[in-house]
């Protein structure tokens, strides 16, 4: 029976994407890539219905009368895209959207710690002023070589860990997609066990805490316990647009805030959810990030 | 599920609506076939003035419901429970949402707010050990909180205390728009979007009297069964890591993963959102893309026979799921179990059947396992059949959808008449992944009034605990866990 599994588990070849050393592949349309919301251009007004269109909130107009969508807060429902009258919304053709922690918005709020009570609200505001500029434009059809960006993250990553990067996951209240897609970065498509990356029992044997869902009341402390228990330095990714924004949940009685109102993150990956080569790519950068997170073990 | 004018929702006293449940309750004869009436939904409408009991229930044959509803006017009401323990956790959660106290209830605690409980073991004696697990545990999984009582590695008695990821989404959507609560609708549970969503978007569209066109009807049917090809595939990918098959585990999720891609490519999205919208037309043209669907759907469908049919001839795999974790049939009678676990006790009820006939003309069997010995080994050959009546039913319904003109089918809202309705309630029940699916919604003028959920885990969780300590040990837990792949969000909402 063993030479039997042997056999076929041979037969089946090899099927594991070379990103990120290579272009990750992308089929027909964007599942590959990340589905959110991108403008394309200005619009020269200051105001438009598209603000409403959006469920979470996620568009706000800057000073240059041009609309700016929050990667962060979109869940990539398309209304914009299909609404907008001047049609300037196109889906998004990254996958390497991850936002490490610091830009401008998310620096102050680093230091916020554990939440105040009360002082919960929708940072829909602080973070659009902070993703305006997201790299590369969105017009090419063609998908970039992300080469460059990437290899220059690996070495990075190699250099501090070596081979070997310890994942603790945390659902603090999601809907169980990002789950699947958590779980999809051990498949033979992604296999990120190539990349030294490993899951972890214990919080305790962990470099990285990975935190999806939209946090509740009843996870809150669970979470701070879990984010205790690990060891110094430390790192913290949020995935998904519930751990970043709230997204659609944002309005329930039950939900405490962003991450980043409780514990400090390192990497957002946006998304709802994110896909794999997302995460991956949030990984990484969260990894090549660790001398800096030394700085508030 | 339709509710016809004339059918309306029946006002009555609550000795009146324990009446009529009890005789429902009567209708899961233990050891029957099926039930000839199921409970559909038991809630509570928490906005109204005093709250509501509400319940609906089917009737299988004939695709009918009954509306039943309570006014809970005094602090308390008889509980149902400890004749019914299918009602053990709704009340439990009407209790919790209203203030209004079940009297007689065997086991009240708080069922929405885990942090503010702690659970005790309920064994005693010398070498009895609580062992708690959770609700961070190993792996990438949902956060749960399971109590086990021990003594050495077996497992005596079990208790999960679930609901930490309560979200409170059917209260966040009264007053909302019928558009914007379908991305709630979505997000319930993230594994099952096209089976929520399809179950809301049908209440919505009976509440408001539109008719869903044939072509409609069948995308969904597509959407529906893609996402059951991806779930039983997560199911026995878990199922083969749990006993150790490791090379099966990742075979089969790469089929997973595989049907996940063809649904990103169909729809934008790997989990099917944006695909299902309330009075909505058809999304894709099928004529275009139904030989490369077919193609995908023959290699993905040829691996996991390929994989399948190893596991099932590999000794250790059987072995191991042979007798672990049983479901007794009295506790699936009891319980009004739903799904695969119950198709795995030898009981025949599937929504498709009793809510939509039409489903057996485009290829629709029914999978019961003969032996029915609600094992872990049953719950995993119900699967594998299902995948392939799943792969059939697509290829059925994708030579229907090739052949109607998309171009006349996607005038939309705008080529057929809309809502005609303004103001009225409405049931949608499907069958998700793991079981029967069940929305019920008040619609007024557009917007949400009231809105109630029950997923095929809600049914299913109280007896995952009964199973797990029904004569297995310690190592048992993750095989049992697996073949019950049960979803955490959907019962939490």
């Amino acid at each position: 029976m063993l030479a039997n599994w042997l056999r076929a588990g041979i037969a089946s070849g090899r099927i594991t994407t070379k990103y990120p050393r290579n272009a990750a592949e992308l089929t027909q349309r964007h599942p590959a890539w990340q589905t959110v919301a991108t403008e394309t251009r200005a619009c020269g007004r200051e105001s438009c219905s598209c603000i409403d269109l959006c469920p979470t909130g996620a568009i706000a107009f800057d000073t240059t009368h041009a609309p700016v969508v929050n990667a962060l807060a979109c869940i990539g429902c398309g209304r914009c895209v299909e609404g907008c009258p001047e049609g300037i919304f196109a889906w998004s053709k990254q996958i390497d959207l991850s936002i490490p922690a610091d830009n401008e918005w998310s620096g102050s709020q680093r230091q916020a710690g554990v939440l105040a009570d009360g002082s919960v609200a929708a940072n829909a505001d602080t973070i659009a002023s902070g993703t305006r500029s997201d790299r590369g434009t969105l017009e090419e059809e063609a998908c970039p070589d992300w080469n460059a960006v990437d290899s220059a993250t690996l070495r990075r990553f190699r250099a501090v860990f070596g081979r070997s990067l310890n994942v603790r996951h945390i659902d603090v209240g999601s809907c169980n997609a990002c789950e699947s897609e958590v779980l999809a970065l051990s498949n033979p498509y992604y296999n990120f066990h190539r990349l030294g990356i490993f899951f972890t029992a214990s919080p305790r044997h962990a470099d990285v805490l990975l935190v999806t869902g939209a946090l509740t009341y009843a996870m809150r402390d669970v979470l701070l316990a879990t984010y205790e228990a690990m060891p110094r330095p430390r790192l913290v990714v949020a995935a998904g647009v519930c751990a970043l924004h709230g997204g659609v949940f944002q309005d329930s009685e039950q939900f405490v805030g962003p991450i980043d109102k409780v514990i400090p993150v390192d990497v957002f990956i946006p998304g709802c959810p994110p896909t794999p080569y997302a995460l991956i790519n949030g990984l990484l950068q969260a990894a090549a990030r660790r001398g800096e997170a030394v700085a508030h073990a | 599920m339709r509710l016809s004018p004339s059918q309306t929702l029946q006002r009555l006293d609550l000795d009146a609506f324990a009446r009529r449940l009890l005789s429902v309750r009567r209708a899961y004869k233990r050891g029957g076939p099926a039930p000839e009436r199921q409970l559909l939904y038991y809630g509570v409408m928490d906005s109204v003035n005093p709250p509501a009991l509400l319940a609906v229930v089917g009737h299988p044959s004939s695709g009918r419901s009954s509306w039943l509803q309570a006014e809970l006017s005094e602090q308390t009401w008889r509980s149902l429970a400890d004749t019914w323990p299918a009602l053990l956790w709704p009340e439990m959660e009407v209790h919790d949402r209203t203030g209004r106290v079940p009297e007689g209830h065997p086991d009240l605690h708080p069922l929405l707010k885990p942090h503010m409980h702690t659970l005790s073991g309920r064994a005693s004696g010398a070498g009895v050990f609580s062992l708690p697990l959770g609700p961070v545990r190993a792996d990438v999984t949902e956060s749960g909180y399971f109590l086990f009582d021990t003594i050495g590695e077996q497992i005596m008695h079990l208790q999960p205390q679930l609901f930490y990821k309560h979200r409170g989404i059917e209260r966040m959507a009264v007053g909302r728009t019928v558009e914007d609560v379908t991305l709630l609708a979505e997000r319930i549970s993230g594994t099952t979007t096209a089976g929520h969503t399809a179950a809301y978007v049908t209440a919505v569209e009976q509440a408001s009297g539109y008719a869903t066109p044939d072509a409609v009807r069948w995308e969904r049917q597509l959407f529906m069964e893609l996402e059951r090809l991806y779930n039983h595939a997560h199911d026995i990918s878990q199922m083969a890591s749990a006993s150790g098959m490791t090379v099966g585990q990742a075979q089969v999720a790469r089929v997973k993963e595989e049907c996940l891609r063809l649904a990103g490519d169909l729809t934008g999205c790997r989990y099917l959102r944006g695909a299902i919208k309330p009075f909505g037309s058809a999304a894709i043209d099928w004529r275009a893309v139904s030989s490369i669907v077919l193609d995908r759907l023959a290699a993905a469908d040829a691996r996991m026979q390929r994989f399948v049919s190893l596991l099932q001839r590999t000794p250790t795999f059987v072995d191991r799921l042979v007798g672990t974790g049983i479901v007794n049939r009295d506790w699936a009678d009891d319980y009004g179990l739903v799904g695969p676990t119950a198709r795995a006790c030898g009981i025949r009820t599937d929504a498709r059947l009793e809510y939509a006939p039409w489903t057996s003309d485009v290829g629709f069997t029914l999978c019961v396992v003969p032996r029915a010995n609600g094992d872990a080994l049953d719950r995993f050959e119900v699967r594998v059949q299902e995948w392939s009546v799943s792969i059939q039913m697509i290829r059925s319904l994708l030579s229907r959808l090739a052949s109607t003109n998309h171009a006349e089918n996607s005038d939309g809202p705008h080529g057929s008449p809309g809502p005609t309705v303004s103001k009225g309630w409405g049931g949608g029940t499907v069958e998700g992944p793991r079981g029967r699916i069940s929305h019920v919604v008040q619609v007024d003028h557009g917007r949400i009034a009231f809105w109630g959920i029950r997923s095929a885990s809600s049914w299913i969780w109280p007896v995952f605990g009964l199973a797990t300590a029904n004569g297995n040990i310690q190592t048992d837990f993750p095989v049992i866990d697996a073949s019950f792949g049960l979803s955490y969000a959907g019962l939490d909402r």
